[in-house]
């Protein structure tokens, strides 16, 4: 039985990493195509990856935002929802979806040259305290056009997929 | 040349921080016997590409591109496994050998797109790092091209005697 759980647990963190891994290059991707500066991004690296990846593996990471502009007015919203599922049947595959997200940047429409971005998080239930993560208000996405891009990758024990959210100015 | 491959495993076997940490690491430790290199430039300057590396795991660029480390004799090319592949990757991680003698080095990284402007930043104030390609690995069995302008035909109308 300790084995059984020792590999659930592991199952659950390899998920963690991957959808974590997906979600980062995914927003490194957007980020660049929209000529955004990689600062923020690469400074702030290790404590979303780290947020990211503690969250998703104990279940309470309800989405993961990539807000880009004002957070009183942002252009575009990248809203990055998490399922889970049951685990410990069928086969344990890790899948990316890199030909969607490729076909989802054509579609974005250019945010203004230097405008700041932010990654946020919201959870569901209690949660880890994860050092260098604190408390904000998400922006407000009402009034702004939504655009389901699809999923982005899945795991054995959860998936992720994407929402974008624009301004359409 | 000593041509060497590693892979490495991403996602999900290892975060994109911690695969890119091995590849630095394992980049410091080749060049290190290499007594002519001057360390605290080696250490600097890989050090100042490890979150480029990072962006290149993350985006998944490293799978079909290798980050080259050319440190003559000896050519060290690292690739980067992701997916359900990663779980059955031969890893031999560490130092590889083969670059004692080595007088200079120049690292290769892809800058691929859309991430190529990011890349292009990060490795532009540095002098053994660079998006350049590195050339092609010419093989023991490929014989050196003979131009016919190179053949001196009168020379060999001589040598046979002049028989034409």
């Amino acid at each position: 039985m300790s084995a059984a759980v020792g590999t659930h647990a592991a199952t659950h963190v390899r998920t963690a990493v991957h959808l974590t891994d997906a979600i980062m290059g995914t927003f490194e991707h957007i980020l660049a195509h929209l000529g955004l500066s990689s600062q923020y991004l690469d400074r702030h690296w290790a404590v979303i990856e780290s947020g990211l990846t503690t969250w998703i593996a104990e279940g309470s990471l309800a989405d993961v935002r990539l807000e880009c502009g004002a957070p009183s007015d942002p252009d575009a919203v990248f809203k990055v929802p998490l399922s889970y599922k049951v685990s410990g049947a069928g086969d344990i595959t890790f899948v990316t979806s890199q030909a969607r997200l490729t076909r989802a940047l054509a579609k974005l429409e250019s945010v203004p040259s230097g405008a700041s971005y932010r990654v946020i998080v919201t959870y569901r239930g209690s949660h880890s305290t994860v050092a260098g993560w604190s408390s904000t208000t998400a922006a407000d996405t009402s009034g702004m056009g939504s655009y389901a891009l699809g999923g982005l990758a899945s795991g054995p024990d959860a998936g992720a997929s994407m929402t974008y959210f624009s301004r359409g100015r | 040349m000593s041509v060497r491959h590693r892979a490495i495993a991403g996602a999900p076997e290892r975060s994109a921080t911690a695969a890119a940490d091995l590849v630095i690491e394992m980049l410091i430790e080749t060049l290190a016997p290499a007594s002519v290199l001057d360390q605290d430039v080696v250490v600097h300057e890989l050090d100042a590409v490890r979150g480029a590396t990072r962006m290149l795991i993350a985006g998944k660029h490293l799978g079909g591109q290798a980050i080259v480390l050319r440190a003559d004799p000896l050519r060290l090319e690292i690739t980067i496994i992701t997916g359900d592949k990663a779980a059955s990757v031969n890893e031999n991680l560490g130092k590889v050998a083969g670059a004692a003698s080595a007088t200079d080095w120049m690292l290769h990284i892809p800058a691929p797109t859309p991430i190529g402007d990011w890349i292009s930043d990060a490795v532009r104030a540095l002098d053994h790092v660079t998006i350049e390609a590195a050339p092609a690995v010419t093989t023991a069995a490929a014989a050196p091209t003979v131009q016919a302008a190179d053949i001196d035909i009168d020379a060999l109308r001589e040598a046979a005697g002049g028989r034409s």
